[in-house]
């Protein structure tokens, strides 16, 4: 019997038009429209090393050259002053660097490889300065310790593990599959409607069979979670081949999210429809406001909403199941380490729990005050 | 019995939508609750189904308390609800296969019985087609193939033929018929006098959800006072005929309006030979002359004071 539900569930669903565009078709062309939109950004800002030339004009700062080359951050090449000016005006290098003792350069135009140039430059001086004082000034101050301590950098944020890629275009995709995936809550609100006897005809009418209602609905469940699989599997497979939207390394853990996601969504829409003894309709428009809601807070319409709502109020990302479906995409795309996706994915699972307690504890009762 | 209730009371708040109700419906018979909207057959229908919560009362259906999980009495149950309720997403044959299958696991047997509940409604050319490509009687048909499909021993009809053509009204009725000749108990519940009139071996009369009156359609004429009434249309008559009519032996009271007299007859009693001769001996003059029988709105209106239609 639970099969026969199922098979005829999935018929239903692949033959009603609305749940087939809010969940397939809609995605698909929102993001054929953001793609439109940011083609020009979708490549990843990847950072290539800088072409300077560097023209020796005192041999007592050599180990200029050898700074830059432990950096990884330039390509030097060592020149007359008149062909590394022919090279910068032919836009070969972004910069000339003097080394001389005022280490002088000169660039044609601004930019951020000059900006980096001009950085790396003034550290440089800085640090030399410093040294040259001490040495005058206290040279048995030079310890091994105090040798070290001027070797390494601090850096007094927290450090993560990332990737090369570091495209925040990708936020706007990734909520859009947050919307994908919470747009499945159609289905759930209407698995219920068709079960709560006090909810519609058809319910009261199935409420009579000799079939237990949580059967009917864990039938039900499975064949939304069939559909809106098949849809978000779809959805992805277009994002990541049509349009060239980067996942991550791990497509597995694409999955899960997406899994997750979708059951979370489908939860939210049977708790919701279970809460409230409305029409469909209302149901509906309260599941499009409220995933909206939350995907404009995940960074679906700016993506720097997303950054403001985390600095503003940190705790609201772990409230929101769409900047939580979002976050996950991202962590897997930008982050090397799984922590942050496990953090989002766990709270993720622990909502859909949830919703889906609250619909058992409604759904269990058995008799009506009215209908 | 095949189904029983007992005192049953249901309130809406300050309402009582269901007042002391009793019933006793008998296995083969088709059973009809008659009454005006409101007066609280959907919702006698509702809590003999248990899906709705009552305030006292039992209800006892094949001799067993009925609960919401009673599904060996469920298995049983065939119901046709007022409301068309079907998958607009299936076709016919599966809307019918769907339900069906919520009480019959065996696929084989399943299908025959489709089959049959297709052959039942005669929607063979329909089979293909989605809900919305049907009319209002097929659709209504479909509905009723929905809720028989299973071969239930007792099923519930709930204003059936609700916003239905009379040709289709004819096929839902004879189909009921059939259904009921087939070993099955019906209980079916109209405001449509002239269909339970037509239909039932037995009518409960249910107003503001008490019983007012329960029987065959002849015990529950012959409960009230008024017996034939007789229509002569077109007549012109004296007060001094009119008085001799009045004084005849069987009439109950005559009404004279526009040149239409209107005699009604003690109950059980004719008058019409006596006034058809009476009009001749006199030679007066007349359009047409009819008799009817007493109706059950007429027992309605006698016991409430109010029209069935109200």
């Amino acid at each position: 019997m639970f099969l026969h539900i199922v098979k005829y569930k999935i018929k239903i669903v692949f033959n009603n038009k609305a749940a087939l565009f809010w969940t397939l078709f809609f995605p698909i062309i929102l993001a054929t429209l953001f793609n439109l939109a940011f083609s020009n950004l979708l490549n990843g800002e990847t950072f290539n090393s800088i072409n300077v030339a560097v023209v020796e004009t005192d041999t007592a700062f050599n180990d200029l050259t050898s700074i830059m080359e432990d950096t990884e951050m330039f390509v030097i090449n060592k020149t007359t002053a008149e062909q590394a000016e022919d090279m910068l005006a032919k836009g070969k290098i972004s910069g000339i660097i003097y080394n001389s003792k005022d280490l002088d350069m000169t660039v044609s135009n601004s930019g951020i490889n000059q900006s980096i140039i001009k950085i790396f430059l003034d550290t440089y001086k800085e640090m030399t300065q410093t040294i040259t004082t001490i040495a005058s000034n206290n040279p048995q101050a030079f310890t091994d310790e105090f040798n070290s301590v001027l070797e390494s950098e601090g850096l007094y944020t927290k450090e993560n593990n990332v990737s090369n890629s570091t495209n925040i275009v990708v936020i706007y995709f990734y909520s859009l599959l947050a919307m994908t995936c919470l747009y499945s809550s159609f289905l759930g609100c209407s698995d219920v409607t068709k079960i709560q006897a006090n909810q519609s005809h058809f319910a009261a009418r199935q409420n009579v069979a000799p079939t237990h209602k949580l059967k009917i609905f864990l039938a039900y469940v499975c064949s939304s979670m069939i559909f809106q699989i098949i849809s978000i599997i779809m959805v992805l497979a277009y994002l990541r081949f049509a349009l060239g939207v980067a996942f991550g390394a791990d497509t597995g853990y694409v999955f899960l999210l997406s899994f997750v996601g979708s059951f979370t969504g489908i939860m939210m829409g049977t708790c919701i429809s279970a809460l409230i003894t409305k029409s469909e309709n209302i149901k509906h428009a309260m599941l499009i406001g409220l995933t909206m809601l939350g995907c404009f807070l995940s960074g679906m319409m700016q993506v720097e909403i997303k950054y403001i709502v985390e600095k503003q109020f940190p705790l609201m990302r772990y409230l929101n199941p769409a900047a939580l479906i979002t976050d996950g995409y991202y962590s897997l795309y930008y982050y090397d380490t799984y922590d942050r996706f496990f953090t989002n994915l766990g709270i993720l699972s622990l909502f859909g729990l949830v919703f889906l307690l609250i619909t058992y504890l409604v759904l269990r009762r058995q008799k009506y005050a009215s209908i | 019995m095949i189904v029983k209730i007992e005192n049953l009371v249901k309130r809406y708040g300050d309402l009582v939508a269901i007042d002391h109700l009793n019933l006793e419906i008998k296995k083969g018979e088709i059973f009809g609750l008659l009454g005006p909207n409101g007066s609280g057959k959907t919702t006698t229908i509702n809590c003999l189904l248990s899906l709705l919560r009552y305030d006292k009362g039992d209800i006892r259906i094949f001799d067993k308390e009925m609960s919401p999980t009673a599904y060996d009495i469920k298995r049983d149950i065939g119901i046709v609800m007022q409301n068309v309720a079907v998958f607009d997403e299936l076709t016919v044959y599966e809307n019918i296969d769907y339900f069906c299958g919520l009480y019959v696991t065996n696929k084989k047997e399943r299908k025959k019985l489709v089959e049959e509940a297709i052959d039942f409604v005669a929607l063979n050319d329909f089979r293909k087609f989605y809900p919305k490509k049907l009319s209002g009687g097929l659709l209504r048909r479909l509905n009723i193939a929905c809720g028989i499909a299973h071969k239930p021993k007792l099923i519930l009809l709930d204003e059936p033929t609700v916003a239905v053509d009379p040709q289709s009204r004819n096929n839902i009725l004879e189909g009921i018929k059939k259904l009921n000749k087939a070993g099955a108990t019906i209980i079916y519940t109209s405001h449509y006098m002239d269909e339970v009139e037509q239909l039932c071996d037995r009518i409960a009369i249910i107003d503001k959800g008490r019983t007012i009156a329960t029987g065959t359609k002849d015990e529950l004429k012959s409960m009230i006072s008024q017996g034939e009434k007789i229509l002569v249309e077109n007549i012109l008559i004296s007060k001094e005929q009119l008085e001799q009519i009045e004084d005849m032996p069987n009439v109950s009271g005559t009404d004279y309006y526009d040149n239409i007299l209107t005699i009604r007859s003690k109950s059980g009693k004719s008058n019409l030979e006596s006034i058809i001769s009476f009009i001749s001996q006199n030679n007066i003059s007349y359009g047409k002359i009819s008799s009817e029988l007493p109706t059950l709105n007429d027992v309605f209106l006698e016991i409430t004071g109010k029209e069935l239609r109200d």
